[in-house]
């Protein structure tokens, strides 16, 4: 079961991934027009929303070594944590703006400087967290 | 956390990296609604905290219509939530929200 759900969960990412090719330009996070919906910023909210809530599991962990591989390591606090503030300022000024000019579209800088702030915070997760 | 629920927690991850690039192909977006809905039992049952913001990314993705002030007002807050979760938990683990950020 747990390997086959694994197995779901990579091949979930790789046909995304892949699929993202084809609509996106030169790299797969970063858009290359001039704005974003507020949708789009809503949808990536609440998706550092649910990252965040999974580093907080991570952080309350018990300390390595506990004879399992779930386990947190100082290193691994630190590198998702510094993930998790970056991203959050980053996020935070995408909704701030979208906030004040509610319906408008974002200016993609915003955007982008989110998503490389939270594939940062998705490669310090996987790289520590998801060991299984 | 069980197993299931750290892969499951990995699925949502997944979707954090790779939501940007889904605006365009309605396709893949069905596809991530389905396989949102097949992981939150897991979610309802070991991983609580992941329930709003998937129920909104799947609310979101489904509809055509613009997100409205009342929703962003509510990530807002929900956000607000799990930073302050998340902060109670890297103090701590001995890693401290550093003065002035």
């Amino acid at each position: 079961m747990k390997k086959s759900i694994l197995g779901l969960a990579v091949a979930f990412g790789l046909g995304l991934g892949v699929a993202g090719c084809a609509s996106v330009s030169s790299d797969l996070q970063i858009i290359s027009g001039t704005s974003v919906t507020p949708n789009q910023v809503y949808v990536v909210g609440n998706a550092f929303v649910a990252a965040e809530a999974t580093a907080t599991q991570y952080d309350q962990l018990p300390p390595c070594p506990t004879g399992t591989n779930i386990c947190r390591t100082p290193a691994g606090v630190r590198a998702v944590d510094v993930a998790i503030r970056t991203a959050r300022n980053a996020v935070s000024a995408m909704e701030a703006y979208t906030t004040a000019n509610p319906g408008s579209v974002v200016p993609v800088g915003l955007y982008n400087t989110a998503v490389v702030a939270i594939t940062a915070l998705q490669s310090a997760i996987t790289q520590y967290y998801v060991k299984s | 956390m069980s197993a299931l629920a750290t892969i499951a927690a990995m699925i949502v991850n997944l979707l954090t990296a790779l939501l940007p690039a889904l605006g365009s192909s309605s396709a893949i977006i069905d596809q991530v609604i389905a396989t949102l809905i097949q992981i939150l039992p897991v979610i309802v049952n070991e991983v609580t905290a992941l329930i709003v913001p998937v129920q909104n990314i799947i609310a979101a993705l489904k509809s055509s219509t613009a997100v409205t002030p009342a929703q962003m007002t509510q990530l807002v807050a929900l956000q607000a939530t799990a930073d302050a979760a998340f902060e109670a938990a890297a103090t701590a683990a001995g890693d401290p929200e550093p003065a002035g950020t």
